[in-house]
């Protein structure tokens, strides 16, 4: 008998010691649903007031609390995010209309807490409430809702004051149940985690905010600026072309001999003149693109013609250079589908570039058939390109390392090529052994569809 | 407000989490007690009633039963009738 009654005491004793720690492992579990479901509703919102109230509502509803409070340390002062009930969820003060408590308050409760970082307890809610809401207001609010005693706790991330927690309990503070202690000490964290995720996207936000006020401000006085630019072009366009007269009838003597030292001064100052012209125009193109004013007229077009026209218009200076420079394109071989003018304009940009870039040798000008494309190329034996100075080649007032050696240039040259070029369904390449081994710049087009082609095809059957 | 079935319900859903199903059918055997399902109503004296629950729990696993008990109802407590609540629960 004795041997049994000692093995029934041991079976007891096991079984509650079995109990004891399933009990413990019971408050762990649960302790860990509530984390999850705080994190699940910290994680699907991402403003702290809509987080704030989640968290609330749900400690307020699992341990029918009669308030659970949040606020938030907002520069010197709290503020109220989130007040939820247990009981009368629509009895909750509203935390909008609330008065922020200053940080620097010593009467208020939950200004000590935030300031000190250590938790209190209160059986007077008004220590907690007031003076965001009057005392008459919090006194009815509390026997309403039969608050005996309310626990105040810091947020805290490392040093930095985030916020408090207000537990408002039905009871006395001692009595928490296990499932609680745990349960409270463990939001706590997580409160501070998600109330300070939820703080950098709504600073990511005033900033992504603030970035698209500047870049719509930016685009304003872009606009502004290209309006300006357009304006300008045009009212200096008339005195220059006046001036380009006048320094011919000086040069072709037709208001008078000129002796040899003063046209040298016509040449300089034509020179200037066309470099002028030259900005201008540059400028102007520059506006129409970046307005989005650049129309094109696409026609068919006799490549070779333009090309050798663009050729024997820059052959004097590049005579004047000592630089050979020729047009290697039989006229009306090769027929492309662009707007003339546009054209003419591209190649005379090219061409123009390769002398003013070519101290000695030559330039050629060139063209070939790809496919359904022709391809110009304008080739020239001078300065060449380093691969950084590719990279930037079509930038705007993008400067190589050769333009050392230029005395005019806009900088805007190939920058306008290549708009127009693409504007023309087109592309532009440049290729280059690297500096003092000349550049080739090829501009590929599309050829006009012959007559024949653009029948309809008989069927076949 | 809740009554003492609500407690009733409470300290045998506790139960379930720390001895799983066993803790309904226990509770079948206390007297004064009706369970049906995971449901519970009472029949005579409620404070009665929870204390035979509770005893049931103690005598089966000792004094942390009973903490578990007093874990489960406290947050209804101040919402029941005193009357209804017995001495062990308090």
């Amino acid at each position: 008998m004795w041997g049994w009654g000692k093995s029934r005491k041991r079976l007891d004793e096991a079984n509650r010691e079995l109990y004891a720690k399933n009990a413990e492992l019971a408050v762990r579990n649960k302790t860990m649903a509530l984390l999850r479901r705080i994190d699940e509703a910290a994680m699907s919102s991402l403003e702290v007031e809509a987080m704030s109230k989640d968290i609330a509502r749900i400690l307020a509803s699992e341990f029918n609390y009669p308030i659970i409070a949040m606020a938030v340390v907002d520069g010197k002062a709290l503020k109220w995010k989130a007040i939820a009930c247990a009981k009368a969820r629509e009895l909750c003060l509203m935390p909008e209309t609330a008065r922020p408590i200053p940080l620097a308050n010593r009467k208020n409760l939950c200004a000590t807490v935030a300031r000190s970082g250590k938790r209190a307890r209160t059986d007077s809610l008004p220590d907690v409430l007031f003076p965001s809401y009057s005392r008459a207001q919090v006194g009815s609010f509390s026997d309403a809702l039969g608050v005996a005693h309310s626990l105040v706790l810091p947020l805290r991330a490392d040093r930095e004051r985030v916020g408090v927690l207000v537990v408002g309990l039905n009871r006395s503070a001692n009595d928490l149940s296990e499932y609680e202690r745990e349960a409270i000490s463990g939001v706590l964290n997580l409160i501070v985690i998600a109330i300070q995720k939820a703080r950098i996207h709504e600073s990511l936000e005033r900033t992504a905010g603030k970035l698209k006020a500047a870049n719509d401000k930016l685009k304003e006085l872009d606009a502004l600026k290209t309006e300006f630019l357009s304006i300008a072009t045009h009212q200096l366009r008339t005195p220059l072309a006046i001036t380009k007269g006048y320094i011919a009838m000086l040069s072709d003597g037709m208001l008078g001999t000129v002796n040899a030292k003063q046209r040298g001064a016509i040449e300089t100052v034509s020179q200037s003149n066309e470099q002028l012209i030259l900005l201008v125009n540059h400028l102007l193109d520059l506006t129409r693109i970046e307005s989005g004013r650049l129309a094109v007229k696409v026609e068919p077009v006799d490549a070779g013609k333009v090309a050798c026209w663009v050729a024997d218009f820059v052959r004097p200076k590049a005579k004047q250079q000592g630089i050979d420079l020729k047009c290697k394109v039989p006229v009306g071989s090769f027929v492309i589908s662009a707007d003339e003018e546009k054209f003419k304009e591209v190649v005379m940009n090219l061409v123009d570039n390769a002398v003013k870039y070519t101290p000695k040798g030559s330039v050629e000008v060139l063209m070939r058939k790809e496919g359904a494309d022709l391809v110009l190329a304008v080739k020239d034996t001078g300065y060449g390109m380093s691969r950084a100075d590719q990279r930037h080649l079509y930038e705007k007032f993008a400067r190589g390392s050769a333009s050392k050696n230029v005395k005019t240039s806009s900088g805007l040259g190939l920058y306008v090529v290549h708009r127009l070029v693409t504007a023309m369904k087109g592309e532009i390449a440049a290729e280059s052994a690297g500096p003092g081994k000349g550049s080739t710049f090829s501009v590929r087009l599309p050829l006009a569809s012959p007559p024949s082609s653009r029948r309809k095809k008989p069927a076949v059957s | 407000m809740p009554g003492a079935a609500t407690l009733a319900e409470r300290i045998i859903q506790e139960q379930e989490l720390v001895i799983g199903p066993m803790a309904w059918r226990e509770a079948q055997k206390v007297s004064g007690l009706k369970v049906s399902g995971k449901s519970v109503s009472i029949s005579g004296p409620a404070k009665a009633a929870l204390a035979g629950l509770v005893s049931r729990y103690e005598g089966l696993f000792g004094p942390a039963s009973v903490e578990v008990c007093r874990d489960a109802v406290k947050t209804l407590l101040p919402d029941v009738e005193e009357t209804d609540v017995p001495e062990i629960l308090r």
